[in-house]
């Protein structure tokens, strides 16, 4: 054992933590090493003065101490019973705190909403689709319609004029 | 609530173990709550007032503990660890505390205020000249290290439950206690130079 494992081991060691074959190595290094030695000796001399049993029972022993606390727990203590009674059936999750239908209903629409959202998008994909086309093709006819007329030819148009005879209806 | 809380005397709910409290709980879960606290406030009051050094604080941080593990719907639960549960809440409740008192300005107020230890009997059983220089030498390390010498030394857990509390491994509890003790050592002799 080196000195940094002593140093992280040395509170286990104070508290008797450290099993037998850690606990001979972890003497065998501190009767070698008198840095070591020295700094068990100091943490050996730190005393914590916990409040014994006695003075505790003292303390939280009298009647009136939880009192307050009491009066303000009981009314929490009904509401979770009602919570509990409330939503604790046999097909109730814990984990959850949740009804397991109703986990399956939420489930349930998840699934229905995320299919109806992909429906959706590739109706509005087709739709967007469908106007790019329209538009190319009103644009061509916009096109069509701004380049001038050719002139008119005799052979190609020919003026009609009717009338008709007296008597004819 | 003591009306009904004396379904359950404390003696008897002490020496229950969490499976028999888990077990009440599958048919009153009321009763079943009232084990938990019964068994752990004065646990816990004390872990508190090492932490936060005032009763009232002390007392308040407790009973929000016990509303919290009321709304915590997996207290009853086979493989929860109700008392790591209890002490990990109190700390974090504590060090929260601590931290808003520090923002106010208010640093330690309560421990330098004699007359707050006078008014009420239960101060004075924590002063004295021992305690108090290594509690203000406690307040001059880091969380983590106060927490885990208070979990240790003050409220006595075991390393596994300690490792359960601040759900670390063991080789961890073991390095940060070193590591908190000489941290301690340093503070303590760094202060009796200054004085």
């Amino acid at each position: 054992m080196d000195c940094s494992s002593v140093t992280t081991r040395i509170a286990a060691f104070l508290d008797g933590q450290l099993n037998a074959s850690e606990c001979e190595q972890f003497v065998l290094h501190i009767e070698a090493c008198s840095e070591c030695a020295e700094l068990v000796m100091k943490l050996e001399c730190q005393q914590f003065v916990p409040l014994d049993t006695k003075t505790q029972e003292a303390i939280c022993g009298r009647p009136e101490f939880w009192n307050d606390m009491d009066c303000v727990l009981d009314t929490h203590l009904d509401q979770m019973v009602l919570t509990k009674t409330a939503c604790l059936g046999p097909w109730h999750s814990r984990r959850i705190a949740m009804p397991v239908p109703m986990i399956a209903a939420y489930a349930a629409a998840m699934v229905l909403a995320v299919a109806w959202g992909m429906q959706q998008q590739d109706r509005a994909v087709t739709a967007e689709v469908a106007s790019e086309h329209l538009g190319q093709q009103l644009e061509s006819e916009r096109r069509l319609a701004a380049q001038p007329a050719p002139p008119a030819t005799s052979s190609t148009y020919k003026v009609v004029t009717y009338t008709p005879e007296r008597g004819t209806f | 609530m003591s009306a009904n809380l004396q379904l359950l005397k404390p003696e008897h709910s002490a020496s229950w173990t969490e499976a028999d409290i888990k077990k009440l709980a599958a048919t009153n879960a009321r009763a079943a709550m009232e084990a938990v606290i019964q068994k752990y406030r004065d646990q816990l009051y004390f872990h508190a007032r090492y932490i936060v050094k005032d009763h009232q604080e002390a007392y308040d941080v407790v009973q929000e503990v016990f509303i919290k593990a009321m709304r915590e719907g997996r207290i009853f639960d086979d493989e929860f660890k109700i008392k790591a549960w209890l002490f990990r809440v109190t700390s974090n409740l504590c060090f929260n505390q601590v931290r808003n008192r520090k923002r106010r300005g208010a640093i330690l107020e309560s421990m330098v205020k004699p007359e707050s230890f006078s008014a009420d009997q239960v101060e004075s059983v924590f002063a004295g000249e021992q305690r108090e220089e290594l509690s203000a030498a406690l307040d001059l390390l880091s969380d983590d290290h106060k927490e885990i010498l208070v979990l240790r030394y003050y409220d006595d857990l075991s390393y596994a439950e300690i490792a359960e509390v601040l759900q670390v491994k063991l080789g961890t509890v073991m390095s940060r206690l070193s590591r908190a003790r000489m941290r301690l050592m340093a503070v303590m002799e760094e202060s009796e130079l200054v004085n």
